[in-house]
């Protein structure tokens, strides 16, 4: 079930509905069915799956709880982060890693029977399973309680605002609002509804509509000229960011209508002044999450500087395999490594050398802007020989093209983002909306909705995130 | 984390009115209404439709004209006999007169993707205007293949759009429940296309109006940035056989038709849509016939090359009886194939579509069968 339906409308307004009739266990127990709904209405099977691990992961955490013996905590820890591990490998890596060794035999001319398993990759795998691991963990550390309730937790693991495409949620954070009464404020239910709103419009107008512009750039037998490349690199940058940022919003709201609060997954990336400024404010709770599960347990930066740029490599380079299975997604975790690491090694000479007026800040976020541009060529290419094909062509062929027709549409979808994101960045407020005087207010309400109505797409696209 | 919405129960009871959302509810519902209900708009639409190049606007400019020819035959000069032409494009081709005799008011609403689902929303109004006679040309084409189920060709008839979800949630009138679900986010969408002529006219508006207003222009391929992927949902046409089939459709039509058309014809097959596009049709029949409208459904002719694309002799039966039945319940009138053909090879534009000639002499055929319905003088036989 996708957000950007009429369906999920249909289903939010039911389960809120009925959620407030409800005290809170029941309203738990309703969440959970209604999420087990929302997930298996792409395939029940996988709702199996998801049972499946969080059933594991409670009972690891309730072990985790009970026992004192440091050793045999490690060994639940591991059979967590095993089976977590196991089932994100099964599905996800296993024919990549199998393939490109059988590719790197044939090159050496040993022929190697098929092993790939050829399975369907579940929707939201990366997202649960990186949930449930930060739960035990906690738990192993002693930062957190093991949930009581089965129900509690499965919900936890579940809860459909963000089961499919994040933010992923720390167990410290959301299992405490489950476990306690809620209480759904008139504010929480504005706020909700706005963030539902946006984050439709962000996805429906802004990242859809230019969706139509990017596949036609990277379609198989596409041969763009230099400029309709650059426009679709341009184009792709803010469709992804209008897809996930829209879906977290939505996520957010959906949340809100039922009294949750779920962390900010964004904070105006696009806004940022530096290349790691811009990590900081995109993908918020995995990059917290590799921060706090990976960097800093292998050290982090307090170690020498050849372990620090080891652990950013380490990083970077799970964070591209995260995202897909795939070769393209290595190169583009190794691309923002070598930049960050580029930009950490410069850092006491710019700062020493470089003022720290507004232009240097402005020229800095549109380098990183323009890398970071660039770097996403091979996360949305097919394959890395079409990424080079693609990076190539930028720089060389300098016909139009089409690229006349589509720098209009590109400025009007993209504008009214911009636009709005920087009122909201300067004011450091992203429900400034809310507190506009009310005939303001609904004008943007209606021209939101207008804007919906009339140049929304056809057909509603599944969410980019959803392979991931 | 951010601060969990703060609130209260404090907060006086006035401000838990959603006032800004009801308002621009309301904008957006009053803006709606207001635009939509201006006399002149459809020929104003017209008129700038007319102005952007053909391709672009095809669909677009038959939805236009639609209106504008409704609105004329609600005007028509008392003693005239006034008539509904309805049908996709193979209505358009079909219908064809060198002149409309003088006894004769014709409103055309023939054009793509006009379908069943569009004779059902559209009856209300087209009542509303009056018509003698309604003539539709259907046939396995429209009853057999799955109902596309687009808003924005149709007519805004809240209480037949709602008889319509209503009908597949409870599973009535044609509708299998497990159908009625897989066509649930079409029907939702028609629903909200009820409620938002804005929504249901979209491409329209965007086509005569918006595109130029937002500065977008055809690109180099004569498309639209907002045509792109409808442009680029086509897929090629199935059948291992389809090759041999080409080259034998070349021989009398050359490669002057798209794929597409192929693939419409081999999606006609039995199942569980064909209850429900009977049943949109017999709704709109029984809408008309219960307000004195007379109907003629005329039965469509497909290039004889394409029968062979799927099981002809059992569609065809199939619809046959159920025009047939419109017959004997509703007093409907039904023009066979073989009342109005032989049709050959020589006939047809494209596997779907009747060359001009052709078309000619089924429009007489059409006029002399209203003439008898209607008793009125026969008009002159199509030379």
């Amino acid at each position: 079930m996708l957000f950007n339906t009429l369906d999920f409308a249909l289903f939010l307004v039911l389960v809120v509905g009925l959620y407030h009739l409800l005290a809170h266990r029941a309203q738990n127990v309703l969440l959970l069915l209604a999420s087990y709904w929302f997930y298996g209405a792409w395939d029940w099977r996988f709702a199996g799956l998801l049972f499946l691990s969080t059933t594991i992961d409670y009972w690891i955490g309730r072990g985790l709880g009970a026992l004192s013996d440091a050793r045999r905590r490690r060994w639940l820890l591991g059979a967590s982060v095993a089976v977590n591990l196991g089932i994100l490998g099964s599905f996800k890596y296993f024919d990549f890693f199998v393939g490109s060794a059988a590719a790197l035999l044939a090159r050496l001319g040993v022929h190697a029977p098929d092993l790939a398993l050829h399975v369907v990759l579940p929707v939201g795998v990366s997202f649960y399973t990186f949930q449930e691991l930060s739960y035990t963990i906690d738990v192993y550390r002693g930062q957190l309680q093991p949930a009581r309730r089965f129900v509690d937790f499965a919900l936890f693991v579940s809860f459909f605002p963000q089961l499919v495409a994040g933010p992923i949620e720390r167990a410290t954070a959301l299992l405490p609002q489950i476990q306690a009464p809620r209480r759904v404020t008139w504010q929480g239910l504005r706020s909700g509804a706005w963030l539902i709103l946006w984050g439709t419009f962000k996805k429906v107008f802004v990242a859809d509509n230019l969706g139509n512009l990017v596949d036609a750039v990277y379609a198989r037998d596409a041969h763009p000229t230099g400029p309709e490349a650059w426009l679709a690199v341009y184009a792709f940058a803010f469709q992804i960011y209008g897809d996930f940022s829209g879906y977290s919003d939505v996520a957010r709201g959906s949340a809100r209508l039922l009294g949750f609060e779920l962390m900010h997954n964004f904070e105006w990336p696009y806004f940022a002044t530096s290349l790691r400024d811009l990590w900081r404010r995109w993908h918020i709770s995995l990059t917290t999450w590799l921060r706090d599960y990976l960097y800093i347990p292998l050290g982090g930066n307090r170690v020498g500087t050849l372990k620090h740029y080891r652990n950013m490599l380490v990083t970077m380079l799970l964070c591209g395999l995260w995202h897909g299975a795939a070769w393209t997604f290595v190169v583009w975790g190794l691309l923002h490594a070598a930049a960050l690491m580029t930009q950490h090694a410069l850092t006491p000479w710019t700062t020493r050398v470089l003022p720290r007026a507004w232009p240097w800040k402005l020229a800095g976020g549109l380098l990183a802007f323009h890398l970071w541009c660039l770097f996403f060529v091979p996360f949305r290419a097919a394959d890395m020989g079409q990424a080079l094909d693609l990076w190539r062509t930028l720089f060389s062929d300098g016909n139009a093209g089409m690229a006349r027709a589509w720098l209009v549409p590109l400025l009007v979808y993209v504008a009214p983002l911009l636009l709005v994101e920087a009122v909201q960045r300067w004011r450091g407020d992203d429900e400034l909306v809310l507190r506009l005087p009310v005939l303001l207010r609904a004008s943007v309400y209606a021209l939101v909705f207008a804007a919906l109505v009339l140049l929304a797409e056809d057909h509603a696209r599944p969410f980019i995130y959803f392979q991931f | 984390m951010p601060a969990p919405s703060s609130t209260s129960s404090s907060e006086p009871r006035r401000a838990r009115l959603p006032l800004g959302g009801l308002l621009a509810l309301g904008l957006v519902l009053a803006a709606d209404r207001l635009v939509f209900a201006e006399a002149g708009l459809w020929a104003r639409i017209v008129a700038r439709l007319e102005l952007v190049p053909k391709a672009l606007v095809r669909v677009e400019l038959g939805i236009a004209r639609d209106r504008v020819d409704l609105a004329r035959l609600g005007q028509a000069a008392p003693g005239v006999a006034r008539v509904v032409l309805f049908g996709n494009s193979r209505a358009n081709d079909g219908f064809q007169f060198r002149e409309v005799p003088p006894q004769f008011e014709l409103a055309r609403l023939t054009h793509a993707p006009l379908s069943p689902l569009e004779f059902r929303l559209c009856a209300r109004e087209v009542a509303a205007a009056q018509p003698a006679l309604v003539v539709a040309l259907f046939s396995e084409y429209d009853t057999h293949r799955p109902p596309r189920i687009v808003p924005r060709a149709g007519f805004a008839d809240l209480r037949a759009t709602g008889g319509l979800v209503l009908d597949a949630v409870a599973a009535r009138g044609g509708w299998e429940p497990a159908f009625a679900f897989e066509k649930r986010v079409e029907l939702e969408r028609l629903g909200l296309a009820v409620l938002f002529n804005a929504y249901r006219y979209r491409d329209v508006l965007e086509r005569a109006w918006l595109n130029d207003a937002l500065g977008f222009r055809a690109d180099d391929a004569g498309r639209l940035p907002t045509l792109v992927s409808h442009e680029l949902d086509e897929a090629p046409a199935r059948a291992p056989e389809f090759q041999a089939l080409r080259a034998r459709f070349r021989r009398t039509l050359g490669d002057r038709y798209p794929d597409a058309t192929l693939r419409q014809v081999q999606d006609i097959g039995v199942g569980p849509h064909v209850a429900a596009n009977e049943g949109l049709i017999e709704a709109a029949v029984a809408h008309l016939r219960a307000r004195g409208c007379e109907v003629l459904i005329v039965e469509g002719p497909l290039h004889p090359l394409s029968y062979e694309l799927y099981d002809h002799a059992t569609t065809r039966a199939q619809f046959v009886e159920f025009a047939r039945r419109l017959e004997r319940e509703h007093g409907a009138h039904f023009l066979a194939l073989e009342d109005s053909g032989p049709y050959d090879e020589g006939d047809f534009s494209d596997p779907l579509h009747l060359v001009a000639r052709r078309g000619r002499e089924l429009g007489a055929r059409v006029l002399r069968e209203a003439a008898a319905i209607l008793d009125l003088p026969a008009p002159p036989r199509e030379r």
